[in-house]
């Protein structure tokens, strides 16, 4: 009943939004991109009355359904509906939107879940809907000589600006098929709202958001293919064996352990044979290279927690107090979602010791707030790496929250040009520990 | 005596790559290139059937010479072959090693038909299997002190059959023309299943296949004298659609968790075009030797998996076959006792580009050939070069023909 409740609150709030700015189109509509819809669909009530009226407008009827009439009305039929007093309430939301881009039904063998090629086709369809908003880069290829793509979302996307910029990362262990959709979601709404939602704009138009929602194609292909439960890259490691664990393969404390990683190829969180040594980590770290990411948030599954550096050792950073305050804030908004609570804390005590890994790398090396966010399941024993398909939006949904309070955390806290970062991080983090005193 | 010498050479498991240094699913077992059906005579004259005609097997190959069978045939034929893959399914692609390359078995009805051959017209009826994708069971427990903790299971079989009819006519003392109408029908299944026992724990992992689809096949013979035959052959293009399903899932008893990700497609495997030619002369009067040369169109091969394209990497590869074949005669019994003795070679290159690979095989034969009775035996020994992986297999044929009347 929790879930429905929120759902229809989602809804109600939804319907209002949509009303608002459906009444702000009165007066922008000329201002409004050539592929936005020119109709709507709007319900009336079902009287006597509202029938005649509608006669007389010779409006084109959709449906009649719960005592309501339902209509497809362009600016001008709604102008008519307002000349004669017809309340009506604004439906659209409640139909496949015609602005939107191509519906993207997955098929292949593994249900709503993408492929590679599903996730190529469908980053491409948003490129190419989006001409302004979205642009695809491939920032490398696999050992299968897959592409690894990087959707940047931001205006003026074709320019690189001195803007905020925030990386999701998606699908380092190929079995996690549940840490490709939240990445791509993120960006599939970041793109089908921005004319939609002001404070989408507002971030979009203020940062540069990349998203690679598929670390490992040939990973996944196999674990799609031949085997559900791969986890690894797809190198021969030329003893029988397959694959390094790409999340242990980053050069930060590489090899710290034995615990975090493991030398031996048949490990399922084999290092590798050094720091990098994988052209998927190698695409990463070059994607670093040539940007200023300022948060990372590196998706897998299971656990539903957020993991913060270190990994590699239960020492805290020095700034731990701002990573937990983040990922507090985190959790938070995902809880207000649908109720279900992400834990958080430093990686090694939270869940377990790594080396090498993404967010380790990414902290140790560049200094921004960067994490490892485990989706659901909570338990292996609520489905381990499995997600009902039908859980994909729920997850995704709550996961937005998130990751749009990481983008309007790293706009608010992005370095004046004269700034280093870390002058920023030492004033966030006066500030919290003013709060921790308070 | 000769047939038991010949199972003096059936092998130890030996070993044969469908999918080399690859691992798709639909590699049909022992090669790529599946054009024809093979009977116990072909196979051992080097696997040559566009000139030469034992059977209605021919009209899978050259329907063309039908008319040049005996008035009626009716023939059965099977085979046994061992083989060792090394990459396939779960087995050396990652989750489960094998230093050894694996072994497999697999007896299999081949062939039956039936053709008339009237007044230079003559027709057949035949099924064959075109492709078997059966691969070596894995199942392996893991077991500490005595209790079972981990067990994983992979099985995959599958056939595909190939219905055909097919009509020829003798167009001038020298020319014949054929032309067969083939549908195809079959399945393919495919699971793989972990268990861990103490946590109550199943995930799967299901694939199912129902192939169908049409395709004709055409040929033409011409006897330029006496003792030299040439003839084409050509196969069209089809599509091996599938009705396929998958399902992936995970169970925990303990609490009742079952999450099910299933999924129903249409799968289609485009089959290239073949052409092929082939001749045939009788240098002596008792030896006749043959040659054919198959091209497969490889480089338009694709595949719809499920609704989403897979890549392969595929070149187009022409495979040669070669034989010979004596005939002995003895009278017996007022009759005449025919014993001929088969010898070839195939060249048959694989349609991957990477590995570069190619199968070279020798093959030998006899038959027994006495009144209405035809028995054929046939052997082939087929060692593959390119993939590093030392993969051979070996095939025993023997095809049975009850026949009326003289083959022309």
């Amino acid at each position: 009943m929790k879930f429905i409740d929120k759902i229809n609150s989602w809804n109600l709030y939804a319907k209002r939004l949509l009303f608002l700015l459906f009444s702000l189109a009165f007066f922008l509509v000329p201002l409004l991109p050539q592929n936005y819809a020119s109709t709507e669909i709007i319900s009336i009530e079902k009287t006597h009355e509202n029938r005649g009226k509608i006669k007389k407008l010779h409006l084109d009827l959709l449906m009649e359904k719960d005592g309501r009439i339902y209509i497809v009305a362009d600016l001008e039929d709604i102008a008519g509906l307002n000349d004669q007093s017809v309340p009506f309430i604004l439906e659209t939301h409640n139909f496949p939107p015609v602005h939107k881009t191509n519906v993207s039904v997955q098929g292949g063998a593994n249900g709503d879940f993408h492929s590679y090629t599903e996730l190529e086709r469908d980053l491409l369809d948003l490129e190419n809907t989006f001409p302004d908003l979205a642009k695809v880069y491939d920032i490398g290829d696999s050992l299968e000589s897959r592409n690894i793509y990087a959707l940047k979302i931001s205006d003026n996307v074709l320019i690189d600006e001195d803007e905020a910029e925030t990386l999701f990362l998606g699908c380092h262990h190929a079995r996690e098929w549940i840490s490709v959709e939240v990445p791509y979601l993120i960006g599939k709404y970041l793109l089908e709202n921005y004319h939609l939602d002001v404070s989408i704009k507002n971030l979009v138009d203020q940062s540069e958001i990349w998203i690679v929602p598929l670390v490992n194609p040939d990973g996944l292909e196999y674990s799609i293919h031949f085997y559900r439960y791969w986890r690894k890259n797809r190198r021969d490691n030329g003893d029988g064996t397959y694959g390094v664990d790409l999340n242990r393969n980053y050069g930060f404390q590489w090899g710290y352990d034995n615990n975090g990683s493991s030398p031996s190829t048949s490990s399922d969180v084999y290092r590798g044979t050094a720091p990098f040594s994988e052209p998927e980590s190698q695409a990463i770290r070059d994607l670093y290279a040539q940007h200023h990411f300022l948060s990372l948030v590196s998706y897998h599954s299971y656990s539903q927690v957020i993991l913060y550096s270190w990994g590699y050792t239960f020492q805290p950073t020095d700034q731990d107090a701002l990573l937990n305050e983040l990922a507090r804030n985190m959790s938070q908004r995902m809880q207000a979602v649908y109720g279900r609570y992400y834990s958080f804390g430093q990686g090694s005590g939270s869940l377990y010791t790594t080396n090498g890994d993404t967010t380790d790398w990414s902290f140790g090396t560049y200094g921004i707030p960067s994490f490892t966010l485990e989706l659901p399941p909570s338990s292996a024993q609520l489905g381990e790496f499995f997600n009902a398909e039908e859980d994909i939006q729920p997850i995704f949904q709550e996961n937005l929250q998130a990751a749009l309070y990481l983008i309007e955390w790293a706009i608010q806290n992005k370095p004046l040009p004269q700034d280093s970062f870390d002058k920023i991080v030492r004033r966030h983090r006066s500030k919290i520990t003013t709060t921790l005193k308070k | 005596m000769f047939i038991f010498s010949l199972l003096f050479f059936l092998p130890r498991p030996a070993l044969s790559q469908l999918v080399l240094g690859q691992y798709e699913d639909e590699a049909p077992l022992q090669t790529w290139n599946t054009f024809g059906i093979t009977t116990a005579a072909s196979l051992s004259r080097g696997g040559t059937s566009f000139t030469l005609s034992e059977g209605s097997a021919v009209s899978f190959s050259n329907p063309s010479l039908l008319v040049k069978l005996p008035k009626f045939t009716l023939s059965f034929s099977g085979s046994y072959r061992t083989t060792l893959l090394n990459k396939y399914g779960i087995v050396n692609t990652g989750p489960f090693y094998s230093p050894q390359n694996s072994a497999f078995g697999l007896y299999t009805g081949d062939f039956a038909g039936i053709s008339l051959n009237i007044r230079g017209w003559a027709f057949s009826l035949s099924v064959g299997v075109r492709e078997n994708y059966s691969r070596p069971e894995v199942n392996w427990d893991f077991e500490f002190a005595g209790q079972l903790y981990y067990s994983i299971k992979y099985n995959q079989t599958g056939t595909l059959f190939n219905y055909n009819f097919s009509l020829a006519k003798k167009l001038t003392p020298g020319i014949a023309l054929g032309l067969g109408l083939n549908l195809i029908q079959g399945t393919y299944e495919k699971q793989v299943e972990e268990q861990w026992i103490k946590a109550n724990q199943t995930i799967s992992d299901d694939k199912v296949h129902d192939f169908h689809g049409f395709f004709v096949n055409g040929g033409i013979v011409f006897d330029i004298s006496e003792n030299f035959t040439v003839a084409a052959v050509v196969r069209s293009p089809y599509k091996k659609n599938a009705d396929s399903e998958s399902l992936y899932r995970f169970i925990d008893s303990s609490i009742g968790t079952d999450i099910q990700i299933d999924s129903s497609e249409t799968s289609i495997y485009y089959q290239p075009l073949l052409i092929g030619l082939g001749l045939q002369s009788n240098i002596l009067r008792n030896l006749t030797i043959a040659a054919d040369a198959s091209f497969f169109n490889w480089s338009n091969y694709e595949v719809s998996y499920f609704g989403e394209t897979l890549r392969r990497d595929f070149k187009d590869v022409i495979r040669l076959n070669a034989g010979l074949e004596y005939s002995n005669e003895y009278p017996l019994f007022n009759t005449i006792l025919n014993v001929p003795l088969r010898l070839g070679v195939i060249y048959d290159p694989q349609p991957m580009k990477n590995p570069n690979s190619y199968y070279f095989c020798y093959t030998l034969g006899a038959g027994i050939h006495y009144r209405n009775i035809h028995l054929d035996v046939g052997y082939i020994s087929g060692k593959e070069y390119g993939s590093g992986f030392d993969l051979a297999f070996k095939r025993i044929f023997l095809t049975f023909n009850y026949v009326i009347g003289q083959t022309i």
